[in-house]
């Protein structure tokens, strides 16, 4: 039952654990060459959503399809077009890197040079080369996060889950590891990615869910939910013409919504509306003779973004 | 990201070329990943080291005793050397075979749970059954190792005289399905339960059952040693030893197939392949009573086939309170598998999962074997009695019928606050025999204070009571089996609509994709098949 379209799709998706709803009606759908972030507070359901999709958890209600392929009927075929990596490292001793990725390398069926090549282009891709030999319990933290991508990696899948991958790295690793997934997507995979970070988020993610106590409080592009959110981004000026007159028009204009006089020569208005309603309503301003100096608009962070959305209650 | 490589640093892990090591490659990507993943672990792991160092020492240790004593005692190259020598090899080499390696069976399929690693590899493409062999492959390999060491020393007492080579052969070939039959069980009990608690009292049983076969196998040894130089010329020597090894080998499949359905997911199909086992097992039955039949030319074939009886009996009794506990939801998955033909219909649909429907398995799988094991009997007119063995046939299916039908009857109540499992089928098993053997001797005890003294009707329930009045000739075996029968009849009778609505929900087909998994222990047991959803309304239009 092959599908086109969205590599990660999420409909309905429940799990409970005795009476806690763990998960609870979740749906979403991540398509090729889009980061997905998945955003919430500790004990939201992140962890317990991507298990179900990385085949490892099976859901009390609700189907998931990777790449087409349910995980609940057909997980043999889900499995091999998942990448999975897990908020833990467990390895097993006296294991080398490149063992370790040989192994797994075997285990998803590669074989002969493929598999050579395989183990090669992910170390590479992470830096683990000159750690190749290296036991996987002697590794850092940052390394064995590298491993565990590289692991994720090695059978050159469709979509990539990654739980938590950032937490415990330096910013260098970070940045790092922010180019790497971005890499990933550009290469056209599916990328859904949770995470504390939410500013980290901001940066690589086309889409983000929010999701708190087991429910998605809002899903989509970033910039959609932003204004949804934020309907009013607040705008100041500063004006070297009459306050009262800029005071006058703004409050006229429909898109503004409350404005006040900061001092006088600045002020600050609510505005709904996005860059192009914005450069017109300077142009507007301008035309009416004001004379601005200083003009811009701060948007909501997507920390403001989250603290608004949730209310900080953890199951 | 893509960082600079130098050339020596490729070079560093890069295969090295070279045609031994091509070869190796080529050879080694056939093999079991995990199996190559195990090599090269085991071959730096402590435990291996130490062990096969250990017992590299005592075989030589044991060799320079060995000749110093018969040097010492001027027994020059004799017979008897020979003989003591192979048995001290036998000894030693057992330790390893038949004790560390089943335990470090058991261990590394439990670390594998522990550590979290067993999650990754049950995403990747292996099976649930390539896990298994894998493990086992990988003790075996250990196994090999350890054997290839004794392999020269064994040849030594070959030339020192006292035991022929067949002898030797023989010795090595149960040792070894010995060998392979204990790792089995030592993989199966791995995967039973992940609590630490079950967990430690299962590997103190383990070590118990392996100490104990291990004695018991070189008592055996001995026996033969010392005793069997004219079994090599007896032909009954030579089936009973095919035979022991087949048996051996069903159960290390059933062993195997119990561990591979323990490591499919839930909601997937983890019963038919067992059941296809237990009925290879159970013919293991049927065969030696046959052989035993052919053997004996009706001398004792009524006292041996009973034993028989009394061990297929076992078998199947046991296999019922395992499967007591399957999964109860039918996914759309086991549906999609389900026979569609009518007699795919009629003969699979017992092989398909369900604690009824494997109850009605066992059942019918233990009437008809014993049934078959009868008409042998009867074919080769071995019998002094023939009401007696069809009495017998009739009161052990009952005891199947009447113990089976009351643990599913216990069961199907636990369901409602735990999920099954091999504890919970023990704890049901305990529970029937308390009730029905416990209380019943308890009150004879308390009322008569000897028990046994006499039968009354309440023994009925107890099969060591029964059967021993059925064997004997005054006994009232028409009297028992007037009430046994209508009592197993009833307790396997009101499971018949349960049956019934196992076998409709595997008919049941749904256009939906949704699927439920029951979770909260009070769901399990419902029979409900859940609501369809219409989640197709809501795909995206691009679809
Ligand atoms: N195996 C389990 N048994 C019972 N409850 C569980 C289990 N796994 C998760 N939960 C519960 O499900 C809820 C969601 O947990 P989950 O791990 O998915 O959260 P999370 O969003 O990943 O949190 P964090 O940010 O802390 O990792 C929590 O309330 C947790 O207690
Ligand atoms: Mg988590």
């Amino acid at each position: 039952m092959k599908r086109s379209q969205p590599a990660i799709e999420v409909y309905n998706l429940h799990r409970f654990f005795g009476t806690t709803r763990a998960v609870d009606d979740v749906s979403f759908q991540v398509h090729p060459g889009e980061v997905f972030g998945f955003i919430g507070p500790n004990g939201a359901g992140k962890t317990t959503t991507m298990r179900i999709l990385a085949t490892l958890d099976q859901p009390s209600f609700g189907n998931a399809y990777i790449a087409g392929f349910s995980v609940v009927e057909e997980p043999e075929q889900a499995r091999l077009r998942l990448g999975f990596m897990p908020d833990y490292f467990n390895t097993y001793p006296y294991v080398n890197v490149w063992e370790y990725l040989d192994f797994f390398a075997r285990a998803y069926g590669l074989r002969g040079a493929r598999r050579h090549q395989a183990v090669q282009e992910v170390m590479e891709f992470t830096g683990l080369i000159s750690l190749a030999e290296k036991p996987t319990r002697a590794l850092s933290k940052g390394m064995k996060q590298r491993l565990c991508l590289a692991r994720a990696l090695i059978h050159d899948p469709d979509v990539l889950i990654l739980d938590e991958p950032a937490a415990g790295l330096d910013p260098r690793a970070r940045v790092e590891l922010r180019q790497m997934i971005r890499h990933l997507a550009n290469q056209g995979k599916a990328v859904l990615i949770s995470s504390h970070i939410l500013t980290e988020l901001g940066e690589i993610c086309d889409s983000v869910g929010i999701i708190e106590q087991g429910r998605l409080k809002a899903a989509g592009p970033l910039e959609l939910i932003r204004q949804r959110i934020n309907q009013y981004s607040v705008l100041q000026l500063e004006v070297l013409s009459d306050p009262q007159q800029a005071l006058g028009l703004l409050q006229q204009h429909e898109l503004v919504g409350e404005v006040h006089l900061r001092n006088q020569h600045v002020l600050w208005a609510q505005f709904r509306g996005d860059k192009v309603q914005r450069a017109q309503l300077l142009s507007y301003l301008v035309n009416q003779g004001v004379k601005v100096a200083e003009f811009s608009a701060q948007e909501g962070s997507l920390e403001e973004v989250f603290l608004s959305l949730t209310q900080g209650q953890v199951q | 990201m893509t960082q600079a490589v130098s050339a020596k640093e490729q070079m560093a892990w890069a295969p090295r070329a070279g045609f031994l090591r091509r070869w190796e490659q080529a050879l080694a990507d056939r093999l079991n990943p995990l199996l190559v993943k195990e090599a090269r672990q085991g071959l730096k792991s402590r435990q291996f080291a130490f062990t096969f160092f250990l017992a590299l020492v005592s075989a030589w240790v044991w060799s320079l005793w060995g000749l110093a004593a018969s040097e010492f005692y001027e027994m020059t190259v004799n017979q008897e050397v020979g003989r003591e020598m192979l048995m001290g090899y036998l000894v030693i080499l057992g330790v390893p075979l038949l004790i560390v390696l089943p335990l470090a069976a058991f261990r590394s399929m439990v670390g594998e749970h522990e550590d979290g690693t067993y999650e990754l590899v049950s995403i990747t493409g292996l099976t649930p059954g390539q896990v298994v062999r894998g493990k086992l492959a990988s003790v075996l390999l250990q196994g090999l190792i350890y054997f290839s060491v004794f392999v020269p020393c064994v040849a030594f007492t070959y030339l020192l005289g006292g035991v022929s080579l067949l002898q030797i052969a023989v010795l090595l070939v149960v040792g070894g399905s010995v060998s392979i039959g204990l790792i089995s069980v030592g993989l199966a009990m791995a995967v039973q339960s992940s609590s630490r608690h079950f967990q430690m009292f299962v590997f103190v049983g383990l070590v118990m059952l392996c100490m104990f076969v291990y004695l018991l196998c070189m008592i055996l040894a001995s026996e033969h040693l010392w005793w069997g130089a004219s079994d090599a010329s007896n032909p009954e020597f030579w089936s009973a030893v095919a035979w022991v090894v087949c048996l051996i080998g069903c159960y290390s499949l059933l062993m195997y197939s119990v561990t591979r359905a323990q490591l499919i997911p839930r909601g997937h199909n983890r019963s038919t392949a067992v059941r296809v086992v237990m009925l290879i097992c159970g013919a293991g039955w049927v065969g030696g009573t046959a052989w035993v039949v052919q053997l004996t030319k009706g001398e004792y074939a009524a006292e041996v086939w009973q034993l028989f009886q009394l061990a297929l009996f076992a078998h199947w009794f046991v296999a019922c309170f395992f499967i007591l506990g399957e999964q109860t939801e039918v996914t759309r998955r086991i549906r999609l598998q389900a026979p569609r033909s009518l007699l795919g219909k009629a003969l699979a649909i017992w092989l398909q999962p369900g604690p009824t429907l494997g109850f009605f398995f066992t059942l019918f799988g233990c009437a008809v074997q014993m049934l078959v094991a009868l008409l042998v009997l009867l074919q080769a007119d071995a019998l002094r009695r023939t009401d007696e063995v069809i009495a017998y046939v009739a009161a052990l299916t009952s005891y199947v019928a009447f113990y089976g039908g009351m643990g599913l009857l216990a069961m199907r109540l636990l369901r409602r606050w735990v999920v099954p499992s091999v504890v919970v089928s023990l704890v049901v098993a305990l529970g029937v025999f308390t009730l029905f053997l416990g209380m019943p001797l308890m009150y004879e005890l308390l009322v008569y204070s000897v028990p046994f003294q006499q039968f009354r009707w309440y023994h009925v329930f107890n099969p060591v009571v029964t059967l021993d009045e059925i064997d004997s000739p005054t006994g009232g075996t028409w009297d028992i089996l007037i009430v046994l029968t209508p009592v197993a009849v009833a307790a396997a009778g009101i499971h018949l609509p349960a049956l019934w609505r196992e076998i409709r929900a595997l008919r049941h087909t749904i256009h939906s994709t949704a699927t439920a998994w029951p979770d909260s222990p009070s769901e399990l047991g419902s029979d409900q098949t859940q609501p369809s959803h219409p989640f197709e309304h809501l795909k995206s239009p691009a679809d």
